[in-house]
């Protein structure tokens, strides 16, 4: 970063460190996202470019991986917004009566009670397909929902990365509970009933 | 008060583990098969990808972050080259002095056409619709006379983008932001 603050010729021994360094890390984030490896690699080069770019602000007093992380993301959820636009899902919106049936069926819920293999299995596959209909439909809202299981992310970090007032956010967020009961209503009647 | 999106969030993000309401269960579930999956993905390799480095520099130069390539090879000429150079220009510059040369040909525009020398005219005029473009100015190429050109509407006021990279080519900004440029070949 000492590098990118001063500029001059050091700027493009700089550039491939940082290549070196966090290209396999952000790829995978991006393939999460966006599951083409060429649209990945494109994003993280864009990421790299704006890391640049933002030098002056970053803080050395953060870490390194969690500034580029953000700004990286933000990439992700920019590209992920030109296609499409969100649409407000109320609960029971799209959801076949079957479906409505087993989130209601929730209140009974037990803690996950696979204690063999097979079951782990099984409730593994399960997630992995509700979770590809969830990327696929509301990619956004999916996404959210693993940085924050995967970086405890605050309201206030997530505001942040996208670009919402407090208030937004909180509706966000709600909208991402939601659709999560939607799209991963199979699993969780695999995970909840059947222990 | 925390209602069922607060209890959901929180739990999602690893904290209260011992919150007994069902929210937080599912919200927790949820978050240990994010993890599982996530720790079953191949780990990251640091590898080192000449081709990909090189698209990352090509990319950083054409949004302004390092000097055009080109700067770099006139760099690394030799000093007799340069000298060489030298002389040739001159000998140019004489003899169009001696000519009696036309007006400068304008195409719907009281603007004069701009003229730069390069030893790769053509490769010159690519890289600058590139880097016009990559900047957001709609750049077109043309040819005259076997010249190739640049041809593009440059917003107003002139921003800075668009002003480094007519500097780093040693190009004088259009008075009326109108840019018509042409590249002779640069006589060895």
């Amino acid at each position: 970063m000492n590098a990118c603050r001063e500029g001059g010729r050091q700027i493009e021994g700089a550039l491939r460190s940082l290549d070196r360094a966090y290209f396999g890390l952000l790829q995978r984030d991006c393939l999460r996202a966006v599951r083409d490896p060429d649209t990945a690699r494109d994003l993280v080069q864009e990421t790299f470019i704006k890391v640049w770019q933002r030098c002056a602000t970053f803080r050395g007093d953060s870490e390194l991986l969690p500034w580029i992380r953000s700004i990286c993301r933000r990439a992700i959820l920019d590209r992920l917004r030109q296609p499409q636009r969100e649409v407000p899902l109320e609960l029971e919106a799209g959801m076949t009566p079957e479906t409505q049936a087993r989130v209601a069926e929730l209140s009974m819920e037990q803690v996950p009670a696979a204690d063999d293999a097979v079951k782990q299995r099984q409730l593994a596959a399960c997630f992995e397909r509700c979770w590809d209909k969830f990327m696929e439909s509301s990619p956004e809202h999916a996404l959210v929902i693993s940085w924050i299981a995967e970086d405890n992310l605050s309201h206030e970090q997530i505001a942040a990365l996208l670009g919402r007032s407090p208030g937004a956010t909180r509706e966000f967020i709600s909208q991402c509970r939601k659709r999560a009961r939607l799209y991963l209503a199979d699993w969780y009647a695999l995970a909840f009933l059947e222990g | 008060m925390r209602d069922d999106d607060d209890i959901w969030f929180d739990s999602l993000a690893g904290g209260k583990a011992d919150e007994p309401e069902k929210t937080a269960k599912a919200a927790r579930a949820i978050r240990a098969a994010i993890l599982t999956r996530i720790a079953a993905e191949e780990s990251p390799v640091s590898d080192q990808n000449a081709q990909r480095e090189s698209e990352l520099i090509n990319r950083a130069r054409a949004a302004g972050l390092l000097p055009a390539a080109r700067t770099a090879r006139y760099r690394r000429l030799p000093a007799y080259l340069a000298a060489a150079a030298i002389a040739g220009l001159a000998v140019t510059v004489t003899l169009q002095m001696r000519t009696e040369s036309p007006a400068p040909v304008t195409r719907g525009s009281y603007s004069s056409i701009a003229r730069i020398h390069d030893e790769h005219p053509k490769e010159l005029q690519q890289q600058l619709i590139r880097e016009l473009k990559s900047v957001g100015v709609q750049a077109r190429g043309y040819e005259s006379f076997g010249r190739p050109g640049v041809d593009a509407d440059l917003p107003i006021p002139l921003p800075s983008a668009v002003r480094e990279i007519l500097a780093r080519h040693g190009i004088t900004p259009p008075k009326d932001n109108v840019l018509q440029l042409e590249i002779d070949a640069a006589t060895p």
